[in-house]
């Protein structure tokens, strides 16, 4: 068991090596990606300080919602993941056997090429936040405290997986759909609003707040960012217990999904 | 001792059958028809060690399906499959440290970077101890002449080159066997015979047993001891290349070149009558040249499969 997960790590590490040497020539379009998850959270940022300027009532500060957004990016770009489109390809033109007829697995390449793709990502969007941060410094504040920043990367990473998790199951659905566009197409919409990526969580309508809590999709991205600010709905001990409970159930039904995708797997083209 | 051991070995694909029009796909939505198609149906197979086995038969006929259950790439639906002592499907990595696969439409090769690095993959992938690796490397390299090409990006590499590149990646692990679909699809006449001289050597002198399904007979005969035929998932036909000639194409072929009229003349005739056609034929005129042979595989297989 060890020797096998040695020789994972090693596979995992000359993979990321491989995707971070392929990201980088690509590195043009992904700035241009990155300016893209920095201006629409500050847009919205904008939209929500003129309805606050015209006496909305919020239930969160205005500093609050300012560091949210201006974190946002970062935060989603970092939880977010890609592979559910490129592993449905895999599985319906038959690219999936280049895996399976290998001592390795598709899913460990997916993995750096997540982790590989985000470093690249990070380099170039943490420049652009930074002068964000330097010019509405006077409008927000970030913690101090060492801890709570080492305790939201935790949760980052969780969340992380977890979308990464949820991408394998909707990938997965390949193995019965000969299309599995519309699943991603309502996951690219569903997943966005709940998860706390366009707006936070706290400004969905009352009547959704208290499922809002225990929802899945919180824990994507909305969690390690109210980690970070302090500002954990429902606690941070229960608010950790759903997430790593979250995390379970996600792993769990992933692998059942591949385990049974796996058997029916026809392997189409060569 | 055998390599490979299939008994019973069936494959069935359940596929849904759509209907044709508006109405039809409106209906689909809420009745779907399933048909299941039988693609290999109770194949018994042995393959020894050493041997160089074809897999024959038409586009469809089950030849793929067969080949991709014996990697593992599949399940079967029923029977039992002992590939290496292993049940492929369950894909252990005692069984898949000892088999490659090059599937000629389907690149193993990472596109963006060198041949190299993806060798070095394949060391971390197959835990291989780096004399073991280097002395593998060094030796597919030499035989493959790859040592100009390995350092430059697979994308700036012809596809006679990435052939031999895929075989390098494919057996730097020293697998006991070798699964080959279509590896010459698309080369050029010197990378198929240098692909094809590569095989023989590996096949010949290190033993390694090689199954290989391929349209291009001149792969089959140049290479293959023995040859299988699946049709309609069903095997039809497991012996050597000659026997297989005997048995569908048995008639000779006879080419007779006269010094005057009627010139060339082509005959087709039975086995034991070639002696008496011979020496008719002598005695019609001078002959400038007389060949005698077998129908080629290309005649046989378009006979078994036109039949």
């Amino acid at each position: 068991m060890i020797v096998e997960l040695r020789r994972h790590g090693r596979v995992f590490n000359k993979l990321l090596v491989l995707n971070l040497s392929a990201s980088f020539s690509y590195r043009g379009e992904m700035f241009l990606w990155q300016v893209g998850n920095v201006l629409v959270p500050l847009i919205s940022l904008f939209v929500w300080q003129a309805a606050v300027a015209s006496g909305a009532q919020l239930p969160i500060t205005g500093r609050y919602l300012t560091a949210y957004f201006v974190l946002i990016s970062i935060i989603n770009m970092l939880t977010n993941s890609w592979t559910a489109y490129f592993l449905a390809e895999e599985i319906r033109d038959g690219g999936l056997n280049r895996y399976l007829c290998r001592a390795t697995s598709t899913h460990i390449n997916a993995l750096a090429n997540n982790v590989g793709e985000k470093v690249v990502k990070l380099i170039l969007l943490v420049p652009m936040v930074a002068v964000l941060a330097l010019v509405l410094g006077d409008q927000f504040e970030l913690p101090r405290s060492v801890w709570r920043w080492l305790l939201a990367f935790g949760c980052l990473i969780i969340s992380a997986f977890m979308t990464w998790l949820l991408d394998v199951m909707i990938g997965s659905l390949a193995f019965w759909f000969a299309d599995v566009n519309g699943f991603l197409r309502a996951s690219e919409v569903i997943v966005p609003l709940l998860s706390g990526a366009v707006i936070p969580l706290a400004l969905l309508p009352q009547a959704f707040r208290g499922l809002g809590q225990v929802q899945p999709f919180r824990f994507l991205v909305s969690f390690p960012l109210e980690v970070l600010l302090g500002n954990v709905s429902g606690g941070l001990a229960l608010g950790l217990a759903y997430q790593l409970g979250w995390l379970m159930i996600f792993a769990a039904v992933a692998r059942l999904v591949w385990w049974l995708g796996i058997r029916s797997y026809s392997a189409a083209g060569a | 001792m055998p390599v490979i051991h299939a008994s019973g070995l069936t494959k069935t694909y359940r596929f849904h059958r759509s209907r044709v029009g508006l109405g039809g796909a409106i209906t689909d939505l809420f009745r779907r028809r399933y048909d299941t198609r039988v693609a290999v149906a109770d194949l018994d197979l042995r393959i020894d060690e050493g041997e160089f086995v074809g897999l024959l038969g038409r586009n469809g006929a089950g030849k793929t399906t067969t080949l991709k259950m014996f990697s593992g790439l599949l399940r079967p639906s029923a029977g039992a499959l002992d590939v290496l002592g292993h049940q492929p499907s369950a894909r252990r990595f005692e069984y898949l440290r000892q088999i490659a696969v090059v599937l000629g439409s389907k690149s193993m090769l990472w596109w963006d970077v060198s041949t190299r690095a993806s060798l070095d993959l394949h060391q971390a992938i197959y835990d291989l101890p780096r004399p073991m690796y280097a002395e593998s490397v060094d030796q597919l390299a030499g035989l493959l002449e790859l040592s100009d090409v390995i350092d430059i990006p697979v994308r700036q590499l012809s596809l006679g080159q990435r052939m031999k590149c895929e075989l390098a990646v494919a057996l730097v692990h020293q697998p006991k066997l070798l699964f080959l679909d279509e590896p010459t699809i698309g080369l050029d006449v010197v990378s198929k015979a240098a692909v094809r001289r590569f095989l023989a050597k590996i096949n010949s002198e290190y033993g390694i047993t090689v199954v290989l399904t391929s349209h291009d007979m001149d792969d089959v005969s140049e290479l293959c001891r023995r040859l299988v035929l699946i049709d309609h998932g069903s095997l039809q036909f497991d012996g050597t290349p000659d026997e297989l000639v005997r048995q569908t194409r048995p008639r000779k072929r006879i080419t007779l070149t006269y010094a005057g009229p009627p010139g060339q003349v082509e005959l087709e005739v039975d086995r034991e009558d070639t002696q008496r056609v011979l020496a008719e034929a002598a005695g019609r005129g001078e002959l400038l040249d007389l060949e005698v042979r077998d129908a080629d595989l290309d005649d046989v297989m378009q006979a078994v499969m036109g039949a």
